[in-house]
């Protein structure tokens, strides 16, 4: 079995065009995109200061009070910086101030209504917005509680004034996220179906094509032998892929992956796995069909691929969970939120598919016509 | 000693039959050519006896292991170099010589030898850290056989090893196939080349439309054709197929072909004259300038027995 394993190693390892599209292609894609998105968005960075003008106009008791509550809560927070007093101001001050830039966004609050003005930087604008939306919807509640029930408003008065330590802040995840982290783990699971899939499908078909099929099958080899031995060759692979791909991202460009290194072992695991599964089954496929299947598969991979979002983050059609979509579904939930349940349940899949694959593939093989 | 006995072999794809109660005997020692025009059967029967096919009817023995039965055991003795050349064109000589001989268990000191004996018997010594790719044609074509041999294999079966060869090539090959018989190897040898199985071969079977059309030494095949000889006529001038068309009509003519300036044409015996066809010659501007009676070949046995000429298909 290692005798094909090592065949299929240093074919692959010296042929210029595998080298290039499973392993240099990879590693310069992740410098392009690297380099292209490294002053983009960050998704988990913080925000930075944010400075609101704000100007409380009118309203009623609750009004105001929920109000001036809200504004000292925000000014409570480290990161928001309420620019002058809300008081004073009125609503062309706060228009003024965003548009000169001395606030990122304004709030107005009169007659119980709240108006954002939104500046330049428009994730800071949204973040104002969020707020708002989040204080208007709640004053909103209670001013229908205190419609039906005037005696509520003591009650809530009395909850206002203690203090506020019901929101515990928790980071959700204990690294920043770059789209790098992204962008590899699409890459890897693009490569894993491009590479291995491409590389699996032409092995038997070549080796069928040249006779050396034929050579090896007359050997005293067991077709057994055979299969899972060009299969174990594609788990090298596989491997190398990976490496490469999480390396350089690693070492290039501050990709972080999961937060516990357990878990990032597990994650190459899984790409292991499946750049084995993906091999395996276009093994079989390559030793099924008779005609050169570089071309449709290529058309198959990239479509899959395409539909899961690899490139743009979109789900082609919604409900329906392409492999890759699966693939980069497990390894972004094990990366980003630290769960291991679904990445665990897919390197099950994989190593049935890649079982599954050296079975068929060895009874495959053992019907000699395949081989001729 | 028969070493393979292949006794009514029969091997049918669908409704076609491409070895049709097929029954000849190899014996130890022996290089064994294997002729027959394409479509003949000649490759099936090799793939049976490689273990690569199964048949539908008959015997297949070898070394007195029973095929399908005792596949394994007739795989350890076996070496095959397939038409195609089989080879990993990445790898170098050495690795390709030592990936082949790996399959068949020897390793370490053993497999370094054989590998090292293998590409200094195909006089690829020097090359072995060459890859595949970058050899010519005839080096591929030895290393091809040295990936067959390396491993010491009782018999040797070889089909069309020096196609698309140059002469030096062609000599080193087959100066490598004698050398390996010397030793003690029975080999399986077909060719298109009928010069180089009439060289080698101590035995030929030629086989048409798969079935055995003749087996015999060169001797023996020669005896099939008794009722026609070949007529070489010297031409001066330029022949067409339909002056050859115009020949092959002629009575007592059975075949006729035309190459560098030279007419072939096989006769009968009891052809009477061969005005007729110096007239028709004549008719269409060609001077005849030699001519010559030849005895029948093995090309001319193999034409009588199958209706079709050996080198012009394999071309």
């Amino acid at each position: 079995m290692f005798i094909q394993a090592k065949s299929y190693i240093l074919t692959y390892f010296r042929d210029k065009s595998a080298m290039f599209f499973s392993l240099l292609f990879p590693a310069l894609l992740c410098f392009v995109l690297g380099t292209m998105l490294q002053s983009l968005d960050n998704p988990d960075a913080p925000l930075g200061e944010i400075r609101i003008a704000a100007a409380a106009e009118g309203g009623g008791d609750a009004f105001r009070t929920g109000t001036a509550s809200f504004l000292d809560a925000l000014r409570d927070s480290t990161d928001v910086t309420i620019v002058g007093s809300a008081a004073d101001a009125d609503v062309d001050s706060v228009k003024a101030a965003v548009d000169a830039g001395e606030a990122d966004a304004g709030l107005v609050f009169s007659e119980g209504k709240i108006s954002v003005y939104e500046g330049a930087d428009i994730v800071k604008s949204g973040a104002v917005r969020f707020m708002a939306q989040s204080f208007s919807r709640q004053y909103d509640a209670i001013a229908v509680a205190v419609a039906n029930d005037p005696q509520r408003m003591e009650e809530i008065l009395a909850v206002a004034d203690q203090s506020h330590d019901g929101l515990t802040e928790k980071q959700v995840s204990g690294v920043n996220r770059s789209m790098m982290d992204f962008y590899a783990v699409a890459m890897i699971v693009m490569i894993a179906f491009m590479g291995n899939g491409i590389g699996g499908a032409s092995t038997f078909f070549s080796m069928r094509r040249d006779g050396s099929l034929r050579r090896i099958t007359a050997s005293p080899k067991s077709r057994v032998q055979i299969f899972f031995g060009y299969m174990l060759g594609g788990l090298v692979q596989s491997a190398a892929q990976a490496a490469v791909v999480m390396l350089c991202a690693y070492f290039l460009y501050g990709a972080s992956y999961a937060d516990r290194w357990q878990d990032n072992v597990l994650l190459f695991c899984f790409f292991l796995l499946l750049g084995a599964a993906v091999s395996g089954m276009c093994n079989l496929f390559g030793l099924f069909v008779r005609f050169n299947p570089y071309t449709p598969l290529m058309a198959i991979f990239w479509a899959m691929l395409y539909m899961s979002g690899t490139f743009n983050k979109d789900i082609a059609i919604p409900g329906i969970k392409l492999p890759p979509a699966a693939a980069q579904e497990a390894a972004f939930d094990l990366t980003v939120f630290g769960r291991d349940e679904k990445t665990l349940a897919a390197m099950a899949v994989c190593a049935a598919i890649i079982a599954a694959s050296g079975i068929l593939g060895s009874l495959l093989l053992k019907r000699k016509a395949v081989v001729l | 000693m028969d070493y393979v006995n292949v006794n009514r072999l029969t091997k049918k794809y669908g409704d076609f039959t491409a070895v049709d109660n097929l029954s000849f005997t190899v014996k130890k020692g022996e290089i064994f050519g294997f002729l027959g025009p394409n479509g003949a059967g000649k490759t099936t029967t090799l793939n049976v006896l490689s273990t690569l096919s199964d048949f539908d009817r008959g015997e297949v023995e070898i070394a007195g292991f029973s095929l399908p039965k005792q596949e394994f055991s007739v795989k350890r003795i076996l070496g095959l170099v397939p038409q195609e050349i089989a080879l990993y064109t990445d790898l170098t000589a050495r690795e390709n010589v030592t990936l082949f001989a790996s399959l068949y268990g020897l390793s370490g000191a053993a497999l370094k030898s054989a590998v090292d004996e293998a590409l200094a018997f195909v006089g690829l010594a020097d090359e072995a850290k060459k890859r595949a790719k970058k050899m010519s044609g005839g080096q591929q074509r030895r290393l091809n056989i040295a990936c067959g041999i390396a491993h010491g294999p009782e018999l040797i079966i070889m089909d069309e090893p020096t196609v698309g060869v140059d002469a030096r090539s062609r000599d080193l090959i087959m100066g490598s196939i004698r050398t390996l018989n010397e030793r003690g190897a029975t080999i399986i040898y077909t060719s298109h080349y009928m010069p180089e199985v009439q060289e080698l071969a101590d035995r030929i079977a030629i086989i048409d439309h798969g079935r055995l059309a003749a087996i015999g030494t060169e001797e023996e095949l020669l005896s099939h054709v008794t009722d026609r000889k070949t007529l070489r006529v010297g031409v001066d001038g330029k022949g067409d197929a339909a002056l050859i068309e115009t020949l092959s009509r002629l009575p007592g003519v059975k075949h006729a072909s035309l190459a560098d300036a030279e007419l072939r044409v096989d006769v009968d015996l009891t052809l009477p004259s061969i005005s007729p066809i110096i007239g028709t010659l004549m008719e269409r501007g060609l001077a005849v300038k030699s001519l010559a009676e030849e005895a029948p070949t093995l090309e001319t046995t193999f034409l009588a027995l199958t209706g079709n000429e050996l080198t012009k298909e394999g071309a």
